[in-house]
C-alpha cells in the first residue's frame, strides 16, 4: 500500500500565497526529494510514496499539458483535450488506486507542491484549482477519469472524457448525492451524451441543470441505481427528454409507460416543461412560497400526488401569475392538470 | 424515515427490526459498530455485519398492498471519503425479502485501502417489485424507498464533527488585526455546492492558550459562542445571496447550502427567505440572536 503525501489546510494556504504573490515566474520547480516541512504521511498502514514514484507523475501530466499548448496560453480546444487526457491517465495509476487519493490534502499537496505551474496555466490564480476539493485542477480530472471509466473492456473506454462539456461535468461530479454514486454517474453521463445527439450541445446547459434537479430529487424518493439497467436508461432518457424509442427500441417501453403517465389526461412531458417554465419565472417575480416551490418540485420528479395543501398553493401562484400576465399557455397546461 | 416527504406510504419503524451494525476490525472480536473505530489503518481490513427482519403483516398495513405482492430489496451501500455524503460508492449488496425468508443477513468485508477518513454504510429497504394496481398512497414501482437508515464510522482522529483545528492564524492572515482573535473560521461563501465539512474549518488561535483549553474542556457557553459565531456567518452570506431562493429551496443535501437553510429554517420554522431577509435587514440582533439561542440547543 502506497501512502501519499498530505499537506494540511493551513500549510496548504501559505504555500499558495507565497507561490502567487511571489510570482509563478519565480517557482522553483518540484523536488519529489526536498517536500515542505508541513507534508505528513499517515504513520502506518504502508509505505511513503517513493521520489521517483512523485517524478514519474510529474513527468506524465506535464508530458500530456506540452502536447495540449503548456507554455503557450492554451486555446480552449487545448484545455480541453488536456483534461480529457489527464483524467484518463490519473485514473491508471496505480499509486492513485487506494482511498489516500479522495482526501482533499493529497491533492493540495499535487496541486500547490507538484503542480502550481499546471494550475496556473489552466486557471490562473484561483486559490480553489489549488486547495483540496472538487475543483482542485487535478483533483476533479481524476474524480472525472474514476467516475466515467467505461472499463477496460471497452472500445471507446475513456469516450465519455472527450464527450461531455465541462459544464456537465460539473452539474454531476460536484453534487455529491449523485457523484458520489459510481452506478449513477455513469449512467446520467451516458443518457447526457444520448441527449446532446438528440437535442444538439447547444441546448445541453438549461436542459442538464433542469434534468440534475429533476434526478435528484426522484433519488430522493426512488433508489435509482437499484433499478434494472435498462429501466435507469429509460428513466434518465425521459428526464433528459430523450426521445426513447428512437434510441432504444421496445425493450424500455415497459418502463416508459409508466413513467411517461398522465395527470387529468396532461402527459409527464408537457407538465414537466410547463412546471420548469412556471418554476423559473415564479423565482424571477418572487412569487414561490414553499408549498407552491415543493408542488412545482414535485411535477418535475413526475411525482404528481400533492398534497391538497401543496395543491392550493399552486392554484394560488397560478392565479397570481395569471393576474400579471405570465406564461399563459405554461399556465393553462399545469392549470388543466391539478384542477 | 427521514424529513423528506414521501409521495407514498413508507414502512413503519415496527415493520422493520435493523440490528446495529457489529464491526470486525483484523479480524478481531465482533463489536458494536460506534461513531470512531480505533487502530483503523490502510492495511487493515473491516468485517460489517447486521441483520434485517420485516414483519410482512405490519408492512402490508404500512403500505396498502396485498401481502401476496410484497417482495423487497434490502441493500446496504458501503462508501467513504470526506464530506457528509460519501465522496465514493465503493460498493453495494442487495438481498431479496419475501415470503420464502423474511429476513436477511449482511456480511461485508471491505479492504482498508479503499477507505480513506469515514466509513459511511447507508441501508434502505425498496420495492423489488411492480404492483400493476395499487392503493392510491401505495408505493408501486421497483426502487421506492421504504425504510432507509445511516451509519458512519470515523476511521482518522483528525476529522472531527466540525473541522476544527488549533494554527497559528497569523501565519495564515498576516499582520492584520484580526490575526489576534481567538477564532478564526476559514471559508468561502463563493460556492454554496460545496459540501459543508469540506467547505469550512474553525481555527482555535494558538496563541490563546486559556481559550483553547476551555473548548478541549467543552466549556458549554465558549462552544455556544463558537457555534453562534459560524451560524451567524454563513446564514448571513445565504440570505443576503441573490440566488436565496434558489439555494434556500434546491440545496444539495449535504452541502454548505443545504446546512445554511436548515439553520435559517430552525431559526424561523415556516417563514420564507423574504421574511428572514427583513429581519436581517432590520433587526440584525435579533437576527444574530436567534443563532445564539439555536447554538445553545447543540443545533
Amino acid at each position: 500500500m502506497t501512502l501519499l503525501p498530505r499537506l494540511p489546510p493551513l500549510a496548504a494556504e501559505r504555500i499558495l500565497e507565497s507561490y502567487l504573490s511571489t510570482g509563478p515566474d519565480q517557482w522553483r520547480g518540484f523536488n519529489a526529494n526536498e517536500l515542505p516541512e508541513a507534508v505528513r504521511f499517515t504513520p502506518t498502514g504502508g509505505s511513503p510514496i517513493a521520489a521517483r514514484k512523485l517524478e514519474e507523475l510529474r513527468e506524465g501530466i506535464l508530458a500530456i499539458a506540452k502536447n495540449n499548448g503548456f507554455g503557450g496560453k492554451g486555446t480552449r480546444a487545448e484545455l480541453s483535450c488536456f483534461d480529457a487526457q489527464a483524467a484518463a491517465w490519473l485514473a491508471d495509476q496505480s499509486v492513485l488506486a487506494s482511498g489516500e487519493a479522495l482526501r482533499d490534502d493529497v491533492w493540495a499537496f499535487v496541486a500547490i507542491v507538484m503542480f502550481p505551474d499546471i494550475a496556473n496555466w489552466r486557471f490562473g490564480d484561483s486559490p480553489e484549482r489549488y486547495l483540496g476539493g472538487v475543483r482542485n485542477t487535478l483533483q476533479r480530472l481524476w474524480m472525472r477519469g474514476k467516475l466515467f471509466d467505461r472499463g477496460q473492456e471497452s472500445l471507446d473506454r475513456w469516450g465519455l472524457l472527450e464527450k461531455l462539456t465541462e459544464d456537465a461535468f460539473v452539474q454531476i461530479t460536484e453534487r455529491p448525492s449523485l457523484g458520489g454514486n459510481p452506478v449513477l454517474a455513469i449512467a446520467i453521463a451516458e443518457a447526457w451524451v444520448r441527449a446532446s445527439l438528440h437535442h444538439g450541445k447547444g441546448a445541453m446547459e438549461s436542459l442538464t441543470r433542469r434534468a440534475m434537479l429533476q434526478i435528484r430529487a426522484r433519488n430522493e424518493v426512488r433508489s435509482l441505481d437499484e433499478l434494472p439497467a435498462e429501466s435507469l436508461v429509460a428513466v434518465l432518457d425521459l428526464i433528459f427528454e430523450t426521445p426513447a424509442a428512437e434510441l432504444h427500441g421496445s425493450s424500455t417501453m415497459e418502463v416508459n409507460s409508466r413513467e411517461a403517465s398522465t395527470l387529468n389526461g396532461v402527459a409527464s412531458h408537457a407538465l414537466t416543461t410547463a412546471a420548469t417554465r412556471l418554476l423559473d419565472e415564479a423565482r424571477r417575480w418572487n412569487l414561490l412560497s414553499p408549498k407552491s416551490n415543493a408542488a412545482l418540485q414535485s411535477i418535475l420528479a413526475l411525482e404528481f400526488q400533492l398534497t391538497l395543501s401543496e395543491r392550493n398553493a399552486l392554484r394560488y401562484l397560478l392565479e397570481r401569475m395569471e393576474g400579471i400576465g405570465l406564461l399563459e399557455s405554461e399556465i393553462r397546461v399545469l392549470g388543466t392538470a391539478i384542477y | 424515515m427521514s424529513r423528506i416527504a414521501f409521495p407514498f406510504l413508507t414502512l413503519s419503524e415496527s415493520a422493520v427490526t435493523a440490528t446495529s451494525w457489529s464491526i470486525s476490525l483484523n479480524e478481531s472480536e465482533w463489536a458494536p459498530a460506534g461513531d470512531y473505530l480505533q487502530d483503523w489503518d490502510p492495511a487493515s481490513s473491516i468485517r460489517l455485519r447486521r441483520q434485517i427482519f420485516i414483519d410482512p403483516s405490519i408492512a402490508a398495513a404500512d403500505l396498502q398492498l396485498d401481502k401476496n405482492d410484497l417482495k423487497f430489496f434490502a441493500s446496504v451501500r458501503f462508501g467513504t471519503g470526506q464530506g457528509r455524503l460519501p465522496r465514493l460508492v465503493l460498493g453495494r449488496e442487495s438481498r431479496v425479502l419475501e415470503a420464502e425468508s423474511w429476513m436477511v443477513d449482511f456480511d461485508i468485508e471491505v479492504p482498508g485501502e479503499a477507505l480513506s477518513t469515514v466509513l459511511d454504510l447507508s441501508t434502505r429497504i425498496t420495492l423489488a417489485t411492480s404492483i400493476s394496481v395499487p392503493a392510491p398512497l401505495a408505493p408501486s414501482r421497483i426502487g421506492d424507498q421504504l425504510w432507509s437508515d445511516r451509519v458512519r464510522v470515523r476511521l482518522e482522529g483528525e476529522e472531527p464533527r466540525f473541522p476544527i483545528e488549533v494554527g497559528d492564524i497569523q501565519a495564515l492572515l498576516g499582520d492584520a488585526v484580526s490575526a489576534s482573535a481567538p477564532w478564526y473560521l476559514h471559508w468561502s461563501p463563493r460556492d454554496w455546492s460545496r459540501d459543508f465539512h469540506g467547505a469550512m474549518r474553525l481555527y482555535l488561535n494558538s496563541t490563546h492558550i486559556e481559550f483553547i483549553e476551555r473548548i478541549e474542556a467543552q466549556d458549554p457557553m465558549m462552544i455556544q459562542m463558537l457555534m453562534a459565531d459560524v451560524m451567524g456567518q454563513v446564514c448571513e452570506r445565504l440570505i443576503t445571496d441573490p440566488d436565496v431562493n434558489d439555494l434556500f429551496f434546491s440545496a444539495e443535501p449535504g452541502s454548505l447550502a443545504a446546512q445554511a437553510s436548515s439553520w435559517l429554517r430552525k431559526a424561523w420554522p415556516g417563514k420564507d427567505p423574504d421574511f428572514i431577509r427583513s429581519v436581517f435587514d432590520n433587526r440584525p440582533g435579533i437576527f444574530r440572536a436567534s443563532f445564539v439561542a439555536l447554538a445553545d440547543l447543540g443545533d
